[in-house]
């Protein structure tokens, strides 16, 4: 007898369609599983044997070939487990129904439960595109199933229920979930009036996140770096269910995903500084998968200690800065992974990172200074338009009954500012004005005499090089679309200097 | 152009021999007898034409103690170096020299009233100091900045520029300056080299001005032997407790003057100073009432500036930069300001 069966495989973020094709014929008893199937989808054979047999069902005790079709394509993931089993029993007439034109997924337990797995929002987002409605997914899984339109998802529990299912038994598909509802259950935890004082530091990640800026903050440890880096998703614009999409897919392959199924929130990445080239962009021997930078998606990459970083691992960063998307290269062929994120970093201002404090005394030679600053390369800090100093925090404004402002107003005013680059740059195919190449600074940021004077001794009396040039009429764009200015004033650019960084 | 005697001196000083504290007749009287006890390879004309060519070369010229360019005021030091080894306008030698020295962790706000009081000097003397980071780069750099002459006294010879960063400052000390070295210039720095030099920066100089200086600090060495050698020693003040500045108040406890600008110094030298008028700043309204706040605190943190004027901060940022590019006020790091 002879079966087929539509499972799916996963290539970067898209889904390919796998025939599972079973023959069962008279001969010796054996199993043989062919079409370039990885470690995982062949020890899949025990799973598969001892769930069906745990199910009640019948393991045939006949000559099993099964082939994975396109045959020259690996197949990775335990996700074909249940189309290996159902594809068995159809083979073996244990199922009698018509199963063309269902897509199924799930890993089996030896009990013939079904576990959730990896990539099955990307999986049926791709299927759908292919015009396949009806898809059998485990029960881990239906939430995240539940947010794509326009199909019908069943989510068994176990191997029985599947084929109940498929029989047409048992019917009642997973209900179609709204974006709304997860949204309202998540929340960031943190909020801008979380931060005491840092006023400077403040308004330079509103500027920051309304033109899309990636921001730099030195200071010494301890003064709310990373809090306040933790409340820039806060004030980002709430994701459209697009964007969502998006970044659930990246998630869902990375096999992050929490309950809920989709990722409502904007992201927030901390890796840690001894993190690899690899874990930051994306990659792997076999499967490709994306990286710190592509979790990162329309969120905050957040590098807390930036110069303890190593040199290969930050100067991997400077292409994906730019593109917005990073492409991995493997022997097995090259997948794009979207990696448009703000970038937030932190330094101490030197080594013993009391450099500046007012209190405390630094003890740090110039030579030493210069060295930890020079970690950094300019390459990378000319892709850091905002570069700011954090105060040493004040005891009085730590112990302040003065209300901060929380991040609900700052999101407005942030808002607003986005809206106003919209409209500039619908033309352009661009959407903020950190995205801003020469040409665009040449139509948008024309300055008046009366700036370009300010600029100019601003230049000579502070030696800025030249590359900080086209990063401070940016960023004095955006403070002037803050300020609802269609002109550039020599105060947005005299602001804008202030942000320019290397002044300690 | 190097008479047989003074030949003989730098032959001497390239293999090693210091000839330190010689009196200039005994040196001319036993430039042979002193040869023949480092008779190592000195002995060998073609030795000594290749060696002199190696300094040519290097675009390096030797006053030796024998030389009528040999500076008078060095020379009636106790042990005054045989050999200087000079990049540079060597007639710099006999101006007027007045030393700014001072320690390399230095406040931000004292290496910009350096910069300051170093361009100043500038107008009369030419500035003396090391090229160490901190102090010594200030001062040379707000001395040749002001358009005025500077000697930089190395530690090391000219091969081996120390610190390194400082290679592009060396550069122009030696282009629009003069830059001196007792030492051959195959000679690497040495930690026990820095205080002997600083005898020269000291014996060079009219007075010294030591911007800061730490317990131990090798400035305070400078202002020894300038005292030892009858010069004048000024220091800036400092807060009790500030660690860069403990040097400098033991110092003025000591007797050496006050400094707090300029006139300080031309009045203990009994010079004249004429106060360039002060330039009309052009400063508007804002800028005007920022620098007010930063002048009376001395020191001030910028939301603290804006809440005494009521405004919110980012209004006064634009004031802030104006007065930096100004050169008004200087930042000293975690969004203090200090006026200059």
């Amino acid at each position: 007898m002879f079966s087929r069966i539509t499972s799916f495989a996963l290539n970067g973020l898209e889904g390919v369609p796998v025939e599972v094709e079973t023959d069962i014929n008279k001969g010796m008893v054996s199993y043989d599983l062919v079409g370039l199937p990885d470690a995982a989808v062949k020890e899949s054979k025990e799973r598969v044997r001892s769930a069906i047999k745990n199910s009640a069902l019948d393991f045939p005790i006949n000559k099993v070939t099964i082939n994975l079709a396109p045959a020259d394509l690996k197949k990775e993931g335990s996700h074909f487990d249940l189309p290996l089993a159902i594809s068995i029993l159809k083979a073996s007439g244990q199922i009698l129904a018509d199963t063309d034109g269902i897509v199924i997924l799930g890993e089996l337990a030896l009990d013939g439960s079904l576990r959730p797995v990896s990539g099955i929002l990307p999986i049926l987002i791709s299927a759908r595109d292919k015009g396949f409605k009806k898809f059998i997914v485990p029960a881990g899984n239906a939430n995240e199933a539940g947010y794509i339109e326009g199909i019908t998802v069943y989510a068994p529990s176990d191997l029985k229920q599947a084929v109940a299912v498929i029989a047409g038994e048992s019917s009642s598909p997973v209900v179609p979930k709204t974006f709304a509802s997860a949204r309202g259950r998540q929340s960031y935890g943190y909020d801008m009036s979380l931060v005491k004082g840092q006023k400077v530091a403040k308004r330079a990640v509103e500027i920051a996140v309304a033109g899309g800026h990636n921001i730099l903050l030195a200071g010494p440890p301890g003064t709310g770096k990373t809090l306040l880096a933790r409340c820039i998703p806060t004030i980002m614009p709430d994701l459209t269910f697009d964007e969502a999409l998006e970044v659930t897919k990246i998630h869902s392959v990375a096999g992050e995903l929490s309950e809920d199924g989709i990722v409502s929130l904007r992201p927030f990445r901390t890796p840690h500084h001894t993190a690899t080239t690899v874990s930051l962009c994306g990659g792997g021997s076999v499967k490709i998968r994306p990286g710190e930078i592509s979790k990162a998606h329309k969120g905050v990459l957040f590098m807390d200690e930036l110069p303890e970083y190593s040199r290969s691992a930050l100067e991997s960063l400077r292409q994906p800065l730019e593109d917005k998307v990073i492409t991995v290269t493997r022997a097995g062929g090259a997948i794009t992974f979207p990696a448009d994120f703000i970038l937030c970093a932190s330094m101490n201002p030197c080594p013993c990172g009391n450099y500046g404090s007012a209190y405390l005394q630094c003890t740090c030679t110039p030579a030493q200074i210069h060295r930890y600053r020079n970690r950094v390369s300019g390459p990378l800090l000319d892709r850091i338009d905002l570069q700011v100093e954090v105060d040493g925090v004040m005891y009085d404004d730590l112990v302040s009954e003065d209300a901060e402002e929380p991040s609900a107003t700052v999101k407005e005013r942030i808002e607003k500012a986005r809206e106003i680059q919209r409209e500039r740059f619908k033309e352009d195919g661009i959407s903020v004005n950190a995205e801003m190449g020469e040409k665009h600074i040449k139509k948008y940021c024309r300055l008046t005499r009366e700036s370009e004077d300010v600029l100019k001794s601003a230049f000579e009396s502070l030696r800025l090089s030249a590359r900080a040039r086209s990063r401070i009429i940016k960023v004095a764009r955006t403070i002037a679309d803050l300020d609802y200015s269609a002109e550039i004033s020599p105060a947005h650019i005299l602001e804008a200097v202030s942000y320019r960084g290397g002044a300690v | 152009m190097y008479t047989e005697e003074e030949i003989n001196l730098i032959m001497l000083s390239l293999s090693g021999g210091s000839g330190r504290g010689v009196s200039v007749p005994d040196l001319q009287k036993a430039s042979d007898n002193l040869i023949k006890t480092h008779r190592h390879g000195v002995y060998n004309k073609v030795k000594r034409a290749d060696a002199l060519k190696m300094l040519e070369e290097k675009g390096i010229e030797c006053v030796t103690r024998l030389s009528p360019a040999y500076p008078e005021a060095l020379a009636n030091i106790d042990s005054p170096p045989a050999v200087l080894y000079c990049k540079g306008d060597t007639g710099l030698l006999k101006s007027d020299c007045f030393s700014v020295v001072g320690s390399r962790r230095t406040l931000p706000k004292a290496l910009a009233a350096c910069a300051k009081i170093a361009g100043e000097l500038s107008k009369v003397f030419t500035v003396v100091s090391g090229l160490a980071d901190g102090a010594d780069t200030s001062a040379l750099e707000g001395a040749l900045g002001a358009g005025g002459k500077v000697i930089s006294v190395l530690a090391s010879g000219f091969d081996y520029i120390y610190p390194q960063c400082n290679r592009q400052l060396f550069e122009s000390v030696a282009t629009h300056g003069l830059a001196v070295s007792e030492y051959p210039p195959d000679t690497p720095p040495r930690p026990y080299y820095f205080p002997v030099r600083n005898r020269i920066i000291a014996g060079l100089s009219k007075g010294v001005l030591v911007v800061s200086a730490g317990e131990k600090s090798g400035a305070l060495i400078t202002a020894d032997y300038s005292a030892e050698y009858g010069r004048d020693v000024y220091a800036f003040p400092y807060s009790a407790g500030i660690a860069s500045g403990k040097g400098c108040n033991a110092l003025i406890k000591k007797g050496a003057y006050l400094t707090e600008n300029i006139l300080d110094i031309f009045e203990g030298l009994g010079l004249d100073f004429n106060t360039p008028a002060e330039k009309t700043l052009n400063l508007n309204e804002n800028e005007s009432a920022v620098l007010e706040i930063i002048r009376s605190e001395g020191e001030a943190f910028l939301p603290a500036v804006a809440q005494k004027l009521g405004k919110p901060h980012y209004e006064i940022i634009p004031a802030v930069t104006a007065l930096q590019i100004k050169k008004l006020i200087i930042n000293l790091g975690g969004n203090r300001y200090s006026a200059v």
